[in-house]
């Protein structure tokens, strides 16, 4: 089932043979990093659009 | 007798003088011959010089020719053995990826193997740790991610709850620009500026949009993954 949360992750594959909980957990931890930094960005860009339109409205 | 004697005299004098110019005509041509030989014997030693130094260029020409020929040799039987090498090295290079070939399909049988014959792979090296340890730091990481998922959610929501709200702001922005410009209170040119200022957000809006949806779709995987896990588990 690894194999398959890997390359649904993106990941390495590979991990998903002969697997420890450490490896496991890193593959899960890597996952997520990578979606939680795009998340982290989108919620970032979120607020800069927001305050730019307020600025707009106001200015029209 | 002194008439004989002056003319005997002068007769004298002209054999004299004839004599004398016969004499330098003889040296003069003497000269003559002398010059002429010469100048044959510095034409002769000038000829000479030249063709040696003709034969010399020659034999120079000949030398460099001969260098050049076994330059050129030299060149093919460098080339030779270049070509050589490089037929080595295109074998050598050959042998190591038929080599890597077999390696990677060997890996891969292995692989397969692995998938196959000891089916799932979870959980079936724990290392050191004992069964009731093990099952515990693998609750934990499944909480860990579980929490880790839902905070991702939770700011996801909130992102789009922000992007509703500036395009509901930018749809608002959209028909007060139109109202004004109707009512004349913005130029044409003041109008197309804003118009363009608000399309330009909603362009951004709009990939932020399909941004979040592929991060919902990622973290989608993820959990269904982590379910099947779980129920495998079970």
């Amino acid at each position: 089932m690894l194999a398959m949360f890997t390359f649904a992750c993106g990941g390495n594959s590979d991990k998903a043979n002969g697997t420890t909980t450490e490896e496991e957990t890193s593959v899960v931890n890597e996952a997520l990093e990578q979606v939680e930094s795009v998340v982290d960005e989108v919620g970032e860009e979120a607020e800069n659009i927001a305050a730019e339109v307020d600025s707009l409205l106001e200015n029209i | 007798m002194v008439i004989s004697l002056c003319c005997f005299g002068t007769e004298v004098n002209a054999q004299q003088k004839k004599g004398k110019e016969k004499a330098n005509k003889e040296q003069v041509e003497k000269e003559i011959k002398k010059g002429e030989q010469k100048i044959e014997k510095e034409m002769k030693q000038g000829e000479e010089a030249v063709k040696a130094d003709l034969d010399k260029e020659k034999e120079k020409a000949e030398e460099g020719m001969e260098k050049g020929k076994e330059h050129a040799k030299e060149m093919e039987k460098k080339g030779e053995q270049e070509m050589k090498h490089s037929e080595a090295k295109m074998k050598e290079m050959e042998k190591k990826g038929e080599e890597e070939v077999k390696k990677g399909e060997e890996k891969a049988e292995e692989m397969v193997e692995k998938a196959e014959g000891k089916g799932n792979a979870y959980g079936k090296n724990k290392g050191e740790m004992e069964g009731k340890e093990f099952g515990q730091a693998r609750a934990a990481s499944a909480k860990e991610a579980q929490e880790r998922m839902m905070k991702s959610e939770q700011k996801m929501k909130e992102a789009e709850g922000k992007m509703d709200e500036s395009k509901m702001k930018l749809d608002e922005a959209k028909k007060k620009l139109e109202m004004r410009k109707e009512a004349k209170e913005i130029t044409e040119e003041e109008y197309q500026q804003k118009m363009k200022a608000v399309e330009d957000l909603e362009n951004r809006t709009r990939q932020l949009e399909e941004k979040k949806m592929e991060s919902e779709k990622k973290l989608d995987k993820i959990r269904e993954a982590a379910t099947m896990d779980e129920e495998g588990e079970e």
